[in-house]
């Protein structure tokens, strides 16, 4: 019997009509969002299926990518080859900035009415969260450039200037949270330590770290010490 | 992507808000493609379509909650790599296991003539019908959390849906004396 007989059945048992029905809900939501998916990746990331080079490209990718690698493999052995045996601080910082979550971040679906500074914090997070940290920087400047900004946003907007490995924008509005001795000092501080060492100003960013003390809470101080206790060079 | 952002993930799909992981989705496509054509020697369409098929699994096994938070990275890209052994006919070779879940009954075939029925029935339903069933289907909803928006019972919730289903079968029906 074909599914389109059977769907007729009038004798169709319930969980069968539902596995016939769920079926159908679900491909069609699927074929709804393919579709929506396929227009965004072209119109915005400018990646559409038909590829106009039929040159075998997958192949000379691979080759490509195989020759890369090993120059790539060469490269590290010989730059950094002596350091290999040492503790490595910069994984360390790496790991501690990947783990970066927002403060104060609100959930899209509780915004009944949100205003241009709501929906501007919405996007913010979307982005972040998503790991399209430049976008969120951007939409973080136009966030700051209106009246009802706080601190919070601030320190936000250095997470994502750090994440995009925009540094002089990061340091700029870490110390910016600093100079007015906001609420967020002790964030600040420690951030401004994690900027100035990923920016390759070793000596400055653990001097920032010194700073931290108990008064900036057990979390910061622990994290402080870790970077500070780390090898650098 | 942060334990606390994965959650918010999950609790905005369940929402029914589409926007965060489609956000995710256009910032990691392009590296998951490439790098199924990378392992896997793939052509670039089929590491697009399979790619495209991986976004939806993983989408509707977070619906599901059968994905819990982890290296999603490694997730996603290996359930690209399994859908281009599906879709390259590799599947005698390769396991499939994260792209055909034993524990959830397989989606039913349909025959074109009867998908383009269903389709023509579910333009004649209300939106209150759509939207009941579009929550309970894809968005992997409790009866008994859709009425709670509204302060209705669950029994009328089952009552509701089954009324739903009907007047699509009906519409179904219809349509197909009329030809």
């Amino acid at each position: 019997m074909t599914t389109t007989n059977k769907f007729k059945d009038p004798n169709l048992t319930e969980e069968e009509q539902d596995a016939i029905i769920g079926s159908f809900v679900r491909q069609r939501e699927d074929t709804k969002l393919k579709k929506r998916w396929t227009e965004k990746l072209a119109k915005e990331h400018n990646l559409n299926r038909e590829v106009t080079s039929r040159r075998n490209p997958a192949k000379i990718r691979k080759i490509s990518f195989l020759l890369l690698s090993a120059a790539a493999a060469l490269l590290f052995l010989i730059v950094f080859l002596p350091s290999l045996m040492m503790e490595d601080g910069n994984a360390l910082l790496a790991d501690n900035l990947s783990e970066i979550t927002l403060n104060g971040s609100r959930s899209a679906a509780a915004t009944e009415d949100p205003t241009s500074v709501e929906i501007l914090r919405i996007q913010f997070r979307d982005n972040f969260q998503a790991g399209d940290f430049a976008a969120a920087a951007k939409l973080g400047e136009q966030l700051i450039a209106l009246p009802a900004v706080t601190d919070n946003d601030r320190l936000n907007l250095g997470f994502a200037y750090l994440r995009a490995s925009q540094f002089s924008e990061a340091e700029k509005t870490f110390r910016g949270l600093l100079a007015v001795n906001s609420e967020f000092a002790s964030e600040a501080r420690y951030y401004l330590g994690g900027t100035l060492l990923a920016a390759g100003d070793t000596e400055a960013g653990l001097d920032e770290l010194r700073k931290i003390n108990a008064a900036d809470g057990g979390r910061l101080l622990e994290s402080a010490k870790e970077l500070l206790d780390a090898n650098w060079k | 992507m942060t334990e606390s952002a994965f959650a918010e993930l999950k609790e905005q799909l369940l929402e029914g808000s589409e926007k965060l992981f489609e956000h995710i989705f256009l910032v990691h496509f392009k590296d998951c493609q490439q790098y199924v054509m990378q392992q896997d020697d793939a052509p670039y369409e089929v590491a697009y379509d399979a790619t495209m098929d991986a976004f939806l699994t993983f989408r509707q096994r977070i619906v599901d909650g059968k994905v819990a938070y982890g290296n999603l990275r490694y997730l996603l890209t290996r359930m690209a790599r399994q859908h281009y052994y599906k879709r390259a006919k590799k599947e005698s070779t390769v396991g499939l296991d994260l792209v055909s879940d034993p524990s959830v009954a397989p989606d039913v075939k349909f025959e074109p003539s009867l998908y383009d029925l269903l389709g023509r029935g579910w333009k004649t339903l209300t939106k209150e019908c759509r939207e009941l069933l579009r929550a309970f289907y894809y968005q992997g909803r409790a009866l008994k959390d859709i009425g709670a928006e509204t302060g209705t019972k669950p029994d009328t919730m089952r009552k509701k849906k089954q009324r739903c289903q009907d007047q699509l079968k009906t519409a179904c029906l219809a349509s197909t004396q009329g030809q």
